[in-house]
This record gives C-alpha cells, sequence and structure tokens, in this order.
C-alpha cells in the first residue's frame, strides 16, 4: 500500500511491517478497520490522518496487539521477528515498552490515581530495563526535562496534574523506556502552542534512530513530523504517500475534505489578524 | 501529615455520635414492656409480691424517673462501670470481658474466610468472564447469599459434625471447633465481597492507565496489583460495614454452636430482661461500628491520595 517514494531506505529491513491489518467486532463480525498496511523503516516518520471514528485509535491499538477482548484482529503485525497480533502473549509483551511505545490519546486517564509519577518512572523502569531506583530517577528526571517539565512533578500524584502536564510525563515515561518505534496517538492535543511545538521538536529529533508512526487531526502537526501520510476513511486506507505529494495534490475526496476543514478552521483566526481568508 | 488532619477532622465527630448512642441504647431497652424486676425475681424463685418486686425495683434503681436513671448510668459507665447484672449481680464489665474475646476470635476468622473465599470466588470471573469456573463461582455465590445462617449452621452441623464427625458438635474447644461457627458466620457475607471486587475488578481493567500500563509492557502481575489495588475501595467501605455486623452476627451463629461469646451473653441477658447487660452490650457493638467506620475511612485515605486531600479541606 505504501508507494514506492516511502522506501527511500530501500534495502534496510522494515522495524514494523503491518500487513493487510483488519478489526472486527468479535460477535458481529462488523469490520472496524480493513486492509491497512504500512512499513516504518528506521529514522522515517508515518502520519495517519482520518476523521474520527476512522479507526486511527484501534490501528494503534492493534500494532501493539491491544485490542479490547471484544474485538479481533485479522492480517500481520511484524515486529523484532513476532507477529504482534498472534503471537504469544508473553512474546508480544517483551516487545511492548522497550521495542514498541505507546502514547495514548487521554492522557488524563494514563496514569494509576493510587500512584505517584515517580513511582511510574521507577516500576516500568524496573521491570522493562533492570534499572535500581537511583538511575531509573535520574533517567526520569533527563527526560522530563526534554518536556519541559521540572524534577519536582515526580513527587506529584496525578490527579494534581493538568491534562497537558500528564501528556508531557506520559511522552517521557514513554520514551524513558527508549522504544525503536513510538506509536504516537494525538500525542500534542492537550498541549498549549508553546508546549505542541516544543513536543513536536522532541519527536522530530526522536526520528532520527527510531521509527514515529503520529495519529493527529492536526495537520500542521503531521506535516511538521511525518515523511508519509495514510488517510484512513471508514477504516481503510484511502490514500498514501510522501506527506508533501498527497497534500499538495490530494486523490481521494476525503482527503480534500480535510484539507478544506482545515483551511476554514484557520480562515477566520487569519482574518482576525488582519489577512485575507 | 494529611493522616493526621483526616484524624483530627473525623474525630470531634464521635462524641455526639457516642452520646446518641448512649441515649439510644438507653431508651431503647426501657421501652421493653415487662418489668425487670419482676423477671429477676422469677429468675432466682422468688415469688413476685407486690412488697418484693417495690423493695427489689428500689434496690436496682428502677423507681427512680427515667432521666435520672440515664444519667447515672451515663456517669458509671464513662467512669468504666457498666453496672450489675439484675438477675445474678455479677459486674457486667466482667462478663463482657469473658465473653468478648470468643467473640472476637469468631469474627476474625470468619473474616479472614469471607476476604480469602470473596477474592478466591472473584477471581474466575476477573481473569476469564463468563468460563466455566466463572459460572460455578456465581452461583455458588447466589447460594450462599441466599442462605441464612441459622439454616446453613444446622446444614453444616448435620452434614460435617453429626454425620461424618469432622468437627466438634459445639463449644469452644481449641481450633477444629472454631470452623464451623466461622464457616456459617461469614458465608452469608462472602457473596456481597466477590461481587463487589470482581464487578470493580472488571470495571478497572478497562481503565485507560491499565491500557498504558500494557502498552508498557508491564508483566500481567503487575498490572493485576494495579487493578486490585484500584478496586478496593468498594470492598473497604464494605468491609467497615461488616466488620461490627459478624459480631452482632454472632448472635446466632454462637447460639447454634454453644459458643461462649457475646451474642449468648445477649440473648441469655434479652430472655432474663437482664438490662444492664443489653445496655452494655448495644453501646458496645454501636461503639464497635463508629470505630470501625472511622479505621476504614484512614485506611482508605492511606490508600487513596484524592481522599487525603478531600478530608484535609
Amino acid at each position: 500500500m505504501m508507494d514506492d517514494t516511502s522506501q527511500k531506505t530501500a534495502g534496510a529491513a522494515p522495524l514494523l511491517e503491518a500487513r493487510r491489518v483488519g478489526v472486527r467486532v468479535r460477535a458481529t463480525g462488523e469490520p472496524l478497520v480493513a486492509d491497512v498496511s504500512l512499513t516504518l523503516y528506521r529514522g522515517r516518520s508515518l502520519g495517519i490522518v482520518g476523521d474520527s471514528g476512522s479507526g486511527k485509535t484501534l490501528l494503534c491499538r492493534s500494532l501493539l496487539g491491544l485490542l479490547p477482548s471484544s474485538l479481533t484482529a485479522e492480517g500481520q503485525v511484524l515486529f523484532d521477528g513476532a507477529d504482534m497480533l498472534h503471537a504469544e502473549a508473553a512474546e508480544a509483551r517483551h516487545r511492548r515498552g522497550t521495542g514498541l511505545g505507546l502514547l495514548l490519546q487521554q492522557a488524563m486517564t494514563a496514569f494509576d490515581p493510587l500512584r505517584t509519577i515517580e513511582a511510574h518512572f521507577l516500576e516500568s523502569l524496573r521491570e522493562k530495563c533492570g534499572l535500581a531506583a537511583a538511575g531509573a530517577r535520574r533517567k526520569a528526571e533527563a527526560y522530563l526535562n526534554r518536556t519541559g517539565l521540572a524534577a519536582d512533578v515526580l513527587h506529584a500524584w496525578p490527579h494534581q496534574l493538568s491534562g497537558g502536564m500528564l501528556q508531557r510525563c506520559m511522552i517521557a515515561l514513554t520514551l524513558s523506556l527508549e522504544p525503536s518505534v513510538i506509536v504516537a496517538d494525538e500525542p500534542t492535543t492537550a498541549q498549549d502552542a508553546c508546549h505542541q511545538f516544543r513536543i513536536v521538536r522532541l519527536l522530530a529529533g526522536l526520528r532520527q534512530e527510531r521509527a514515529l508512526l503520529i495519529v493527529s487531526h492536526d495537520l500542521a502537526v503531521v506535516q511538521a513530523l511525518a515523511d508519509d501520510l495514510l488517510i484512513l476513511h471508514e477504516g481503510r486506507c484511502v490514500e498514501s504517500g510522501p506527506t508533501a505529494a498527497v497534500l499538495a495534490a490530494p486523490q481521494h475526496a476525503c482527503t480534500r475534505r480535510l484539507l478544506e476543514a482545515r483551511q476554514a478552521l484557520s480562515r477566520p483566526f487569519l482574518q482576525l489578524r488582519g489577512g485575507r481568508a | 501529615m494529611k493522616l493526621r488532619t483526616t484524624l483530627l477532622h473525623r474525630l470531634p465527630g464521635i462524641v455526639p455520635l457516642l452520646f446518641l448512642t448512649s441515649v439510644l441504647s438507653f431508651g431503647l431497652v426501657q421501652l421493653s414492656p415487662s418489668d425487670p424486676a419482676e423477671v429477676a425475681l422469677r429468675l432466682n424463685d422468688i415469688t413476685p409480691t407486690p412488697e418484693v418486686i417495690a423493695e427489689t425495683r428500689a434496690r436496682l434503681g428502677l423507681d427512680q424517673p427515667l432521666p435520672i436513671r440515664y444519667f447515672r448510668w451515663l456517669d458509671a459507665v464513662l467512669h468504666g462501670d457498666l453496672g450489675t447484672s439484675y438477675v445474678n449481680g455479677k459486674s457486667v464489665a466482667a462478663e463482657l470481658r469473658q465473653a468478648l474475646p470468643p467473640t472476637v476470635m469468631l469474627a476474625a476468622t470468619a473474616t479472614v474466610i469471607m476476604l480469602a473465599g470473596g477474592l478466591l470466588t472473584a477471581l474466575p470471573g476477573v481473569f476469564r468472564p463468563g468460563s466455566r469456573t466463572d459460572r460455578l463461582a456465581r452461583l455458588f455465590l447466589f447460594f450462599a447469599s441466599a442462605m441464612p445462617s441459622f439454616w446453613l449452621g444446622l446444614l453444616l452441623l448435620q452434614f460435617l459434625a453429626v454425620t461424618l464427625d469432622l468437627f466438634p458438635i459445639g463449644g469452644m474447644n481449641g481450633p477444629a471447633s472454631l470452623a464451623l461457627p466461622a464457616l456459617t458466620l461469614a458465608l452469608p457475607h462472602m457473596p456481597a465481597y466477590a461481587r463487589l471486587l470482581r464487578a470493580a475488578m472488571l470495571r478497572t481493567a478497562r481503565e485507560n492507565f491499565v491500557l498504558h500500563d500494557r502498552a508498557r509492557g508491564l508483566s500481567p502481575r503487575t498490572v493485576m496489583k494495579h487493578i486490585f489495588r484500584n478496586s478496593l475501595q468498594s470492598c473497604l467501605t464494605a468491609l467497615g460495614m461488616s466488620l461490627p455486623r459478624l459480631m452482632a452476627g454472632a448472635f446466632v451463629v454462637e447460639n447454634i454452636f454453644a459458643w461462649p461469646g457475646l451474642g449468648r451473653l445477649c440473648v441469655t441477658a434479652i430472655f432474663n430482661r437482664d438490662f444492664p447487660v443489653i445496655q452494655a452490650y448495644v453501646l458496645l457493638m454501636a461503639g464497635m461500628f463508629i470505630v470501625c467506620n472511622l479505621c476504614v475511612d484512614i485506611c482508605a485515605a492511606l490508600l487513596d491520595p484524592r481522599q487525603r486531600e478531600e478530608a484535609a479541606q
């Protein structure tokens, strides 16, 4: 499904490869995502764009083999020699966190309310990286700093932090496990413009040695981060290719609508600024 | 630090509550239509002629107006004196002290059985909802909750003590004699916990932070630990009500199994219209409810930082 322009690193083995992934409701067999294929290479990033309900989040979850039990997956997600969709539970689990990192959409509820942020970091780094408390704390502080948070959020409870801060905590936590592929589901929704820029810059920097899959409504974020673009519509891939090409000459009606919607949204702001719509 | 604030906020509220319980435990007993003086005389095989009754009433202080009797009783209770039994003239405090340890032992064992059993029957439903073990566990819980304890106690006696002769029939002789009464006491309470825990854990398992835990590749044991801790709140609240209820519920069970505890003491006192014993028992149980609820609130605050802050505000 990815066209050949995306395979600039031809010859290198892909980090993650999804082959004809589909998601169905177990009880009724109704398809929610169908026949989506994508390939992620080291040092490259892929943006997934689509309306709400187009199956973006489900696709992200299926890449990690984390679908709810009411849904079934078909196809293959190959990562590090295993099929994440059909591998043994333990085999898939060992690849999550340190191999495949997922940034969840709702950061507000992504932390255990009964434990401090520090407990989340220490536990994850101990279990996944074998780090002792002191080393884990240093690493946590370093990654929190990169997202623009002070080290004292470590002692905060989740309910004491704002949605934006929790989102940055989650980014720091996910990145501290140093995954080779980062699947980011709307990673900047709860951020103000300043932090949004900071996170985009951080993710862009990480792309060098990793692969990034970024889901967003925000075409500006996708444009800044994604080398390639995949447009999802009603669970199917309707268009894909290099970001610049897709945005310059959208082929599918859905892509055109998304672009128009974005222009319509920014029009009032431009008018407010005195510019012409 | 925050725990101390929680305590400081809760403790003053307990004083009026205790006062109210003392009024109720005294007042309700006084509503009883029969004359305790007459009953006390009959029990001691003395023919209750009007003169003797009047004399006994004067001796027991029953000829005084109700408020005066209440304040005398309260004054004595506050000084640690729960009065003497109308029937045998023994100190009520001494009788309670003697009957309390067996009841506490029975209730504690029943609590352990209740919690362990509740957890065990809840887990199949958490790991594999709808599986055969889960359905079996739910069927068992359905019967356990529908079974009144006096009937269950008699059945256990019939099968395990009489027919199979595995346990003693009654009395308090060693750990074996504890098994049947504790089981009888625990079983009807167990389903509530199993259901609360099962529902709470299934609900928590769908939470976003659990998905986040799993997305980080944490081990199933760690994830389950987080789910469990986050599901305890409802059980903890229920436990605050159950603990004293188990002690009070020992009433029936203690009588079936001839267990020399508080419940049996109280039932005897009720039949004998032995007011001081009944009042002391009611007061003790009410106090137990208050203390247990306070303990549960403290535990909840220890468990959940949000509750600590709520309490401190």
